[in-house]
């Protein structure tokens, strides 16, 4: 059976290959990182995730047995840290649905914000439409938001995303197609 | 195709993920549905301001602090009271819920042969005691004869003793 390149590497950190996880370490720390940024709207929690699942990638050495590709399981991993992050988390945004537009994008401090100072190099515009687009995304239900960060960051394929979910293509259509419809309710002004 | 129908289909019109039918159909409305036209721009700009967006490095601490949770994990690993001595691999739980599962059924089958067993030995022990009793019945009923053969050669002995004139009771058969 062909394997793709990540699931070779891994395989040959099972077999004794450290320099292996080296690559793959490299290769999705940040990624994960700006995933689970995304996902949580916290630079400080996405690097605990990320870290999370890499070490659960490290400690599944004996364990692995490669039955879908590497990003899917990594990812699935990922999405399932987060989901649990968003269901303890103490203070939770009320969910926004496309169809109830309930524009209030002007409270772009969510609990889990981190008060950091933007980079001077990004440009104004991009960055409130980022601050924008964290706020209404901090409000998209858990599936939702997974669904349309690892189609539309990740380029992860409907058929992937299915898979990481565990659900069927058609659940993911739908799910991409209401997260977006809900964007671009509540980002119009910034796509004109 | 409806205007409900071909907006739910955008997004995967966007990224490729339309089969060729679908595509043409989608393509088609929007040739001729301003509506449709103007919401695919929308998410064109969506996409492509999402693009623009940076992504976040990582913190320089980060790598540090990674391997010093996998240090931790390794030393809890190691000295875990419950760390089992074999490494329960997917296929290893399921050769062994197998054999739980045939040993479960080899027991019922076994069970099941002993009782069938237990009941066919009681089936011949009733027949082997009536058979018994059927030969005793034979032997009673020999000895009947016996007895009845007896009192038949005293009877036959005592008119022979009669006829010759011998009364001493000896006889032989």
């Amino acid at each position: 059976m062909q394997y793709d390149q990540d699931t070779q590497l891994m395989l040959k950190f099972q077999r004794g290959d450290d320099n292996s996880f080296e690559t793959l370490f490299r290769k999705h720390s940040v990624p994960l990182i700006n995933f689970a940024n995304r996902f949580l709207g916290s630079r400080t929690k996405a690097e605990e995730v990320a870290q999370e699942v890499l070490l659960k990638i490290y400690m599944a050495r004996k364990s692995y047995r490669p039955k879908a590709k590497f990003s899917t399981w990594v990812y699935k991993i990922a999405t399932n840290i987060c989901l649990n992050e968003l269901r303890k988390h103490e203070y939770r945004q009320p969910p926004i649905y496309f169809d109830n537009p309930h524009r209030d994008h002007g409270n772009r401090q969510t609990q889990w914000t981190d008060n950091k100072t933007p980079t001077p190099e990004q440009d104004l515009e991009s960055k409130l439409f980022e601050e924008a687009l964290n706020s209404v995304m901090s409000k998209l239900p858990g599936r939702q938001r997974a669904a349309f960060l690892l189609n539309r960051f990740n380029n992860t394929t409907y058929k992937d995303v299915a898979l990481t979910l565990d659900c069927s293509e058609s659940s993911v259509k739908s799910l991409i197609h209401r997260a977006t419809a809900t964007l671009r309710i509540q980002l119009k002004e910034y796509l004109i | 195709m409806r205007c409900t129908r071909t907006q739910k289909n955008l997004n995967a019109y966007l990224v490729g993920e339309l089969n060729r039918k679908r595509m043409a159909q989608v393509r088609e409305h929007l040739m001729t549905c301003s509506l449709c036209a103007q919401e695919l721009s929308t998410l064109e700009k969506l996409n492509k301001n999402i693009d623009q967006l940076e992504q976040i490095k990582p913190s320089p601490e980060f790598e540090a602090q990674f391997w010093r949770r996998v240090r931790e994990a390794k030393q809890q690993e190691s000295t875990s009271p419950w760390r089992p001595g074999l490494n329960w691999t997917p296929r290893l739980k399921w050769g062994l819920s197998t054999a739980f599962v045939v040993l479960f059924m080899f027991g019922i089958y076994m069970a099941w042969e002993g009782f069938h067993n237990l009941k066919n030995q009681r089936g011949v022990d009733a027949s082997i005691e009536i058979a018994e009793i059927e030969k005793d019945i034979d032997f009673y009923q020999q000895y009947d004869i016996l007895r009845e053969m007896d009192t038949l050669v005293t009877f036959d002995n005592d008119e022979s003793m009669h006829k010759n004139g011998n009364t001493s009771g000896n006889h032989t058969i």
